[in-house]
């Protein structure tokens, strides 16, 4: 009886893990060979809209001027821009920095949001109530974005049926140490091949929360963002398809970011996206597959971003039900031979496909030098499993006991800035 | 002694593949961080004026009569003259920096040209890149290599090839089968500027909303809006969308198939498709036309206005007849041509 239940679920286990060894091949492989879709970049239009530009700040001494200082830079009209950074619960001389700024110049508006409880979803409700325009851009406040990025993310909207833009990450601070080359590598796969090939097969790019955009009557529909959410961009994003809804992606929209610089802050970074990650997968996941309008790929790809936080721990409980199999004398499946087969093939087509897709958008970014640290990342992934995993127990204990998750803010040095 | 052997071999695999990784860590030859340029703002022109900077810097205050390594390229020199006359087939070998007007004759072969002033070039014409701060036409048959750009009025006649982009501070007249792939004018006019039938278009709104109505009032699987109906609000379908005679839509379209806009009729918003668009006689859209195959315009269709230029672009093909007109920026990134349509 356990025998044949650990086998059942090793056999699920591993076709979980052959469907998102698919994706990633399929992605991969239309991001080299396919076409890729519209930029809405490429627009001329001397008619923009005006744009609230929310910038949430809690403790952001290090980085506030800098970020502030790139937004003013942007070439979108000044007339037709307004900066709403948030304040939200800073114990540091962010809130003097802020002031500062607002006296110097009439587009930024600070905004206080201390009357409400701490998180970036509650900061973004206060934001939301201050802002003017339709079209609302979110920059986390150690991002820099270039004067031609605004611009760019605004045009997203010339399509009607779009409810969201977002833009590429590029981390800054690249050079600092093994962890950041490496993070820098992760987040290139994640955005030149995943989110452009998501777009291109007009799936479910993600709304990240951070170079991007949506529109201000989206939120109201949905009556703003879950202060208690930790992931208020993927709910956003569930929110959007369920409504019918489109992101839009921009791989050109590209804006610098500061990555984890020590091994506990990416482990809590981690942990803090798994945790909120996993708790909108429970409450979307049927939404979106039953969504109106979706197709089936649509609904797949949507599945599959819910759940991909849910991964790790999936994988880990393959892990340990092959060795209890190994350990009962039971080999999985058809005996050795298969079973090295199977772990061959695993390894080939399974756990090398992200790394594989890693490669391919360093290959398009003209970074092959660093593609030497490819093997690296393979010691990545059990650092990375462990913290989501630690993060999707958070999260079944956040359900089971209806605890209330507080957010843990990623530290930031601010230090990066002049190394881009 | 084998044992030792396969835990060598053993060390071996698992080491090689960071050799270069390792090396890469020491030497640290790719470890910055992917460049950005965070000044660059997008410009239809951005060709032309770059070009124009690096003369000014190279040859700004040089003398008439000089000639000068051009911008670091081997073996090619640019010469600095007051304004020049080339008969007839003739071949410059040179890049020509002119101070005056340049006129060239029917088949000149030239490399890269910029003028202060006005340029003539005549008909089957070669040239590598040509920019002119007073205005510029361009014979038929010309072969564009790279691209034009005018500060002034830019004329190209029929049967060229235009290479990579062409475009104007003002108006840019394209002639009758001429290849090309990014144009851009205020306006861009199709054949002759009399045969535009509406420049610019009567009634425009004060303002294209880009970001239209945001209305999710007409969300189908297809849409008609019929011969002279009014309709307020978005309209979004997964299949084709047809717009009839001289109806008006006060929205954009979003279509997961082809988008036609009927002889006279008039949208106010955009239009995003992922087929083609075609834009039939004396249509006028105000807003952007993107589409992921072929843009058609045909003779009177006109996107955009004088006051707000928009972008046309078709993925995989852009044709434009002679008589359509676009304010703004035309962009393709497979085949675009001009053509006669029939009577």
């Amino acid at each position: 009886m356990v025998v044949t239940f650990l086998q059942i679920w090793l056999a699920f286990v591993v076709g979980v893990m052959v469907v998102y060894t698919i994706r990633h091949w399929i992605f991969t492989f239309s991001r080299v060979y396919s076409r890729q879709r519209v930029s809405f970049a490429d627009a001329y239009d001397e008619d923009l809209p005006m744009l609230s530009v929310l910038v949430p700040m809690h403790n952001e001494q290090a980085v506030a001027a800098q970020c502030l200082d790139a937004i003013l830079a942007s070439d979108y009209p000044a007339e037709k821009l307004e900066i709403l950074p948030i304040d939200d619960h800073s114990q540091d001389e962010t809130a003097v920095i802020l002031a500062r700024y607002a006296a110097r110049n009439p587009r930024v508006k600070p905004v206080r949001a201390d009357q409400r409880e701490r998180g970036k979803s509650s900061a973004l409700n206060v934001g939301l109530a201050h802002a003017q325009a339709e079209i609302v851009l979110v920059f986390d406040a150690d991002y820099t974005p270039g004067r031609g990025v605004l611009r760019a993310l605004a045009k997203g909207f010339i399509d009607p049926e779009v409810g969201a833009v977002m833009g590429r990450v590029v981390p800054r601070n690249t050079s600092r140490n093994m962890l950041t080359r490496l993070l820098s590598m992760e987040r290139s796969g994640g955005y030149q091949v995943d989110q452009q090939a998501r777009y291109n097969f007009d799936l479910l790019p993600q709304y990240g929360g951070t170079v991007g955009g949506f529109r201000r009557r989206l939120l109201d529909e949905i009556g703003g963002f879950d202060p208690r959410s930790l992931a208020e961009d993927t709910e956003l994003t569930a929110s959007i398809f369920r409504r019918g809804w489109k992101v839009v992606y921009d791989n050109r929209a590209e804006c610098y970011e500061e990555v984890p610089e020590t091994w506990p802050a990416r482990f809590g970074q981690l942990r803090r996206w798994s945790r909120g990650h996993n708790a909108v997968a429970s409450s979307n996941l049927l939404g979106v597959l039953t969504a109106k309008g979706l197709s089936f790929a649509q609904r797949l790809d949507g599945a599959l971003l819910l759940l991909c936080y849910a991964v790790p721990p999936l994988l880990l409980s393959g892990w340990l039900a092959a060795l209890l199999l190994f350990s009962m004398g039971h080999m999985p499946f058809a005996g050795g031979i298969a079973l090295a087969f199977a772990v061959v093939l695993y390894n080939a087509f399974g756990n090398f496909a992200p790394v594989y897709q890693i490669a391919t958008a360093e290959v398009l970014d003209g970074s092959t030098r660093r593609l030497y640290l490819l093997p690296f990342l393979f010691y990545m992934f059990p650092f990375n499993s462990w913290a989501i995993t630690t993060g999707w127990v958070d999260s079944i204990g956040d359900f089971v006991k209806s605890r209330r998750p507080n957010w843990e803010k990623t530290k930031r040095s601010g230090m990066g800035v002049n190394e881009a | 002694m084998s044992e030792s052997l396969i835990y060598l071999a053993f060390a071996v695999v698992v080491v090689l593949p960071m050799l270069p990784g390792l090396l890469e860590i020491l030497f640290r030859k790719d470890d910055g961080a992917l460049p950005i340029d965070e000044s660059y703002m997008r410009d239809p022109r951005y060709l032309g004026k770059s070009l124009r900077e690096k003369v000014r810097a190279l040859a700004g205050k040089a003398t008439v009569g000089v000639r000068m390594q051009f911008l670091g390229r081997r073996r090619e020199y640019a010469r600095v003259v007051s304004g020049i006359e080339l008969p007839n087939d003739s071949r410059y070998e040179d890049v020509l920096l002119s101070r005056g007007a340049v006129v060239a004759g029917n088949g000149v072969t030239l490399l890269d040209v910029y003028a202060e002033d006005k340029v003539a070039i005549g008909a089957n014409a070669r040239l590598r890149t040509l920019a002119a701060d007073g205005e510029a036409s361009i014979g038929g048959g010309v072969r564009l290599q790279r691209w034009a750009d005018a500060e002034c009025n830019l004329t190209v006649g029929p049967d060229g090839n235009l290479g990579q982009s062409a475009s104007s501070a003002q108006r840019l007249t394209v002639g009758s089968n001429v290849r090309f792939r990014r144009l851009f004018g205020r306006p861009v006019v199709i054949g002759s500027s009399s045969s535009v039938s509406a420049l610019p278009p009567v009634g425009a709104p004060e303002r294209v909303a880009m970001i239209a109505c945001g209305g999710r009032n007409h969300v189908v699987s297809a849409h008609d809006v019929t011969e002279g109906e009014t309709l307020d609000g978005d309209v979004i379908a997964s299949g084709t969308v047809h717009v009839g005679a001289k109806a008006t839509l006060k929205g954009s379209i979003k279509s997961g198939g082809d988008i036609a806009i009927g002889p006279g009729a008039r949208v106010l918003g955009n239009l995003v498709a992922r087929g083609s668009v075609l834009i039939d006689r004396g249509a006028v859209v105000f807003g952007h036309v993107f589409a992921e195959e072929r843009v058609t315009l045909q003779p009177g269709a006109v996107v955009g206005t004088a006051a707000l230029p928009k972008t046309a672009y078709g993925g995989r093909s852009m044709r434009l007849a002679v008589g359509s007109c676009i304010f703004g920026w035309v962009i393709t990134e497979g085949d675009g041509e001009t053509f006669v349509a029939d009577a």
